[in-house]
């Protein structure tokens, strides 16, 4: 049965004691955490994703034999972040870049997901991006050397790139580098980081249960090879 | 239609609204904790997914439905903020918190006493000292499960433990956890230099304590929930102890949105949305604002009437003013010939130094008072390769992207 408001008012003077307002205090501040942690929000779902507003594409896609392995980005866009992470993170002497690791594929599938929000960004970007690779060489990114390649995307960073209007040149190579790493060392389950590239370059053991105090004290190189999480996409 | 009046409605159920669900509770009260995020279980904070949880904010305030924005006055036009980690489930900040778990020093509570007022600053002396406290921090680490090492036993300096802090009656509940590799660089070094290095107290299990395991240095620890519990929050320590008196009752997804007042100001109860998205109205004798500080504040001023309206608490016109969350900055050391592994566990700090601490150093013509720890940390990093491209500070002249930048990070 529920208390009366009366009966409650009365336990709580009855446990004065333990309520007194300085107790009360001392026993908040005693946990020795400075803030106060939590609050008031989303109770309710998220959002639902909004339906991607598609540009009409000036040339017709060519029918391929088997199913496009892109999800949101069409192919000719696909293979302009393809080479854009490739310079990004190359393929080099250091071993394999974002190219391998699919980082293309991951962006192509956070696209449709979780980062939806940023269709349009990449939809104008892209664009830009061959825009001003044509007027700067007369050539479609995709087609230039990767020294040329490095001069737009250097360009871009600078903020001397002409034509970007939403994004602007600099928030979009930001962008670009941002997700070139977050496709390079995310789990590969993501789509990216193929044959955990990105964690053999650095040397990260991936998602591994724990280390022994012996491996911890040991301060060497961690020397076994990297788990993934193995979870279905 | 209001529901049955309670004892005590806490909103948020983590670091602090989590001790007092289970102390009230226990007092026999009755009590509801509302909180806006979900409780998830040992396995849903098992996956070491560093996009997921550091990337994608799972255990965060969602910054795409929910941002921090900024303004520096009304007529100005607000701007999101990069995202904080705000903590969002049952447990709270706590639930992925770095475990820092420090004790103040004694003249912290004395610091209008001890310097006057300070121009362009607020300074206040606490209404208690640190006496009044030592037997509740006692309790507390006791009850998080702190490991360290004591460097002031009543007065006694320990060696190894931090001579700077102030006195106590017991040493930490567990020893300090492993950091025998930063140890080797950091502390030749602070002591040539006449520091004091020590470990860093942290609410983590160091060994197996009350029935969890010791801590496994997986390295995902600060931004993430532990997978085996050895990080210590309210989550596994005092909210089901309460829950087992049968006083205490979670309602989860349940976002208060205004604390109502009668026209005395007396909290009456709290007003919130039922995760169906209903508007529930729950009266009790007393109401506990146990959210993070941007929403206990968000929600005072949002609870204003036509008696209060600057908002409630708010006579002084200080709610909402002097905001703080943590402030540190940080340098980056590249060393040639140590492995510091900094992908292993803890990301709390593992070894600091407090010669730079509150009064312990002196200040003569610096222009400030007080002073912070030192402490080696990887807590920026989060351990992960994800947020350390994404965050870290390059030295100058190394690009950040193509061969150059590859060869930098590899090393």
């Amino acid at each position: 049965m529920d208390k009366k408001p009366e009966d409650a008012d009365k336990l709580l003077k009855e446990k004065r004691t333990y309520l007194s307002r300085r107790q009360f205090i001392k026993a908040g501040a005693g946990t020795g955490l400075a803030l106060a942690v939590l609050g008031t929000a989303a109770c309710a779902e998220r959002t639902p994703t909004p339906t991607p507003v598609l540009t009409p594409t000036s040339t017709p896609i060519p029918p391929t034999p088997t199913p496009a392995p892109h999800h949101f980005l069409k192919p000719s866009q696909a293979s302009v972040v393809e080479a854009a992470v490739a310079r990004i993170m190359p393929s080099d002497a250091n071993g394999p870049g974002a190219k391998e690791a699919g980082v293309a594929n991951f962006i192509d599938r956070a696209l449709e997901g979780y980062d939806a929000n940023l269709q349009d960004t990449y939809i104008g970007g892209l664009a830009a991006m061959d825009s001003y690779s044509n007027s700067k060489f007369s050539k479609k990114f995709v087609d230039l050397t990767p020294q040329q390649q490095d001069g737009i995307l250097a360009d871009m960073q600078t903020g001397k790139a002409t034509g970007f209007t939403t994004p602007s040149a600099a928030s979009f190579f930001n962008t670009l580098r941002t997700y070139t790493m977050l496709g390079m060392f995310s789990d590969p389950s993501y789509g990216g980081n193929q044959d955990m590239v990105g964690w053999k370059l650095l040397g990260f053991p991936g998602a591994v249960f724990g280390y022994s105090p012996e491996e911890v004290n040991t301060c060497a190189p961690v020397t076994r090879n990297p788990v993934s999480l193995q979870r279905e996409a | 239609m209001a529901l049955p009046k309670v004892d005590v409605v806490i909103i948020g159920v983590g670091a602090a609204g989590g001790v007092l669900a289970k102390e009230l509770a226990v007092a026999g009260l009755k009590v509801v904790g509302l909180e806006r995020g979900r409780r998830y279980s040992r396995e849903d904070r098992m996956p070491h997914d560093e996009l997921r949880v550091f990337g994608r904010f799972s255990l965060f305030q969602d910054p795409r439905t929910e941002p921090l924005t900024w303004r520096p006055d009304d007529k100005s036009a607000a701007v999101r903020q990069d995202p904080i980690v705000i903590g969002n489930e049952v447990g709270g900040a706590q639930v992925h918190w770095g475990a820092m778990s420090w004790r103040l020093h004694e003249d912290d509570f004395r610091i209008l006493s001890k310097y006057g007022p300070q121009a362009d600053a607020n300074v206040a002396d606490w209404p208690m000292t640190y006496a009044d406290l030592e037997s509740y921090y006692d309790i507390a680490e006791k009850e998080i499960g702190v490991c360290g090492k004591a460097g002031n036993l009543m007065g006694v300096k320990m060696e190894g433990g931090n001579p700077f802090e102030a006195p106590r009656k017991n040493e930490y509940p567990m020893p300090p956890l492993e950091a025998a590799c930063i140890s080797k660089v950091f502390d030749p070094m602070a002591k040539s230099l006449g520091y004091h290095p020590f470990p860093s107290p942290a609410g983590i299990a160091s060994v197996q304590y009350q029935d969890l395991p010791g801590c496994n240095y997986c390295g995902f620890c600060q931004s993430y929930g532990c997978h085996i519990d050895a990080k210590r929050n309210t989550l596994i320590t005092t909210i089901p102890i309460g829950e087992a008196t049968g006083n205490l009752e979670i309602r989860t997804r349940c976002k208060v949105f205004r604390i109502n007042v009668d026209d005395t100001g007396k909290a009456t109860g709290v007003s919130y949305y039922d995760p169906a998205g209903v508007v529930q109205e729950q009266p009790a004798s007393l109401v506990i604002l146990g959210a993070f500080t941007y929403e206990n504040v968000r929600l005072l001023l949002l609870s204003k009437t036509d008696k209060f309206t600057k908002g409630l608490s708010n006579s002084s016109g200080q709610v909402g003013r002097n905001l703080m969350a943590h402030i540190a900055g940080s340098a980056l050391g590249v060393f040639d010939d140590q492995i510091i592994n900094l992908h292993m566990g803890p990301s709390a700090p593992k070894r600091c130094i407090d010669d730079f601490g509150a009064d312990n150093f002196d200040h003569t013509g610096l222009g400030f008072i007080r002073g912070g720890v030192i402490t080696t940390w990887t807590s920026f990093l989060q351990g992960g390769p994800i947020s350390f491209t994404t965050r870290l500070a390059l030295p100058p002249g190394v690009p950040n992207w193509g061969s150059q930048y590859k060869e930098f990070i590899k090393k």
